[in-house]
């Protein structure tokens, strides 16, 4: 498959605890709560700069409680 | 379909009741209410407020209910609120409640919730620090759609339905002035918090 899926991201709210480094990694996707849990942009995300990004959150995420799912 | 009927009413019980019935005509079935209804709760404690202007054309069917006045029949309880009752009051007890029910899993119920219940604790208690009620109405959006199950959507919705039914009577609580709701008997109370789930 040349062409890559489109994906969003997805957080397992149980999982969270807040540590909030997705927010930091990715804040045109993430942004945080008054007390520091994500709120996810309802963005597709395409290749690029973004998607790049967004996998470095999800490799970053302390608790597994981001991921990426295709769409 | 059956509709279970309590608080300000003279006959309280389960009913059964055509679809589409207005339910100024199944309150009168069930003898009336002891005094001029303030409003109702609809559909239990995640279902929705209605001011008293509305209550007695409410549609009891769930398609044409929700159309009308935005509410839902839920599990078909509908409490009805005494003339002196507040429903500020009221719905902030229930929202007390529901914060200690939450399963406590998920930052935005255990945090949200519990934010909410506090300031609508002091609004209710006419004791609303400034800028409350703004918290209160940011906060209802944020908290919705964001837990693994839907127990904080309902508890908002209950909370964003009275601020809507009652929104008229909220200057009193804002301006510190005391609201009688507080002594009201009649409306069924929700149970003490118990420890928290599990």
């Amino acid at each position: 498959m040349s062409e890559k899926a489109r994906r969003r991201l997805r957080v397992n709210p149980i999982l969270c605890d807040g540590y909030g480094y997705c927010a930091e990694i990715v804040p045109d996707l993430v942004t945080l709560d008054d007390w520091g849990f994500p709120v996810l942009a309802a963005t597709t995300i395409e290749d690029g700069d973004l998607s790049g990004l967004a996998e470095r959150a999800v490799a970053t995420r302390p608790r597994l409680a981001l991921l990426l799912e295709e769409i | 379909m059956l509709l279970t009927l309590c608080g300000n009413v003279t006959h309280p019980g389960v009913y059964e009741v055509n679809l589409g019935a207005r339910f100024g005509d199944v309150l009168a079935a069930a003898g009336g209410t002891a005094s001029p209804p303030a409003g109702a709760l609809l559909g239990g404690y995640f279902g929705s407020w209605v001011p008293s202007h509305q209550l007695a054309q409410a549609p009891l069917d769930p398609d044409r209910l929700r159309s009308a006045m935005g509410a839902s029949l839920g599990c078909g309880v509908v409490a009805v609120l005494p003339r002196d009752g507040c429903g500020i009051v009221e719905a902030t007890r229930i929202l007390i409640y529901l914060t200690a029910e939450s399963a406590a899993q998920c930052g935005p119920c255990i945090n949200g919730l519990t934010a909410l219940s506090e300031a609508m604790e002091r609004i209710a208690a006419s004791q609303a620090a400034p800028g409350d009620l703004d918290k209160v109405r940011r906060w209802a959006v944020m908290v919705r759609g964001r837990g693994a199950c839907h127990h904080p959507d309902g508890a908002v919705g209950q909370l964003e339905s009275a601020l809507a039914a009652f929104g008229v009577h909220l200057p009193v609580h804002l301006a510190g002035r005391a609201c009688h709701g507080h002594t009201a008997t009649g409306f069924p109370p929700p149970p003490p918090p118990g420890d928290r789930w599990r």
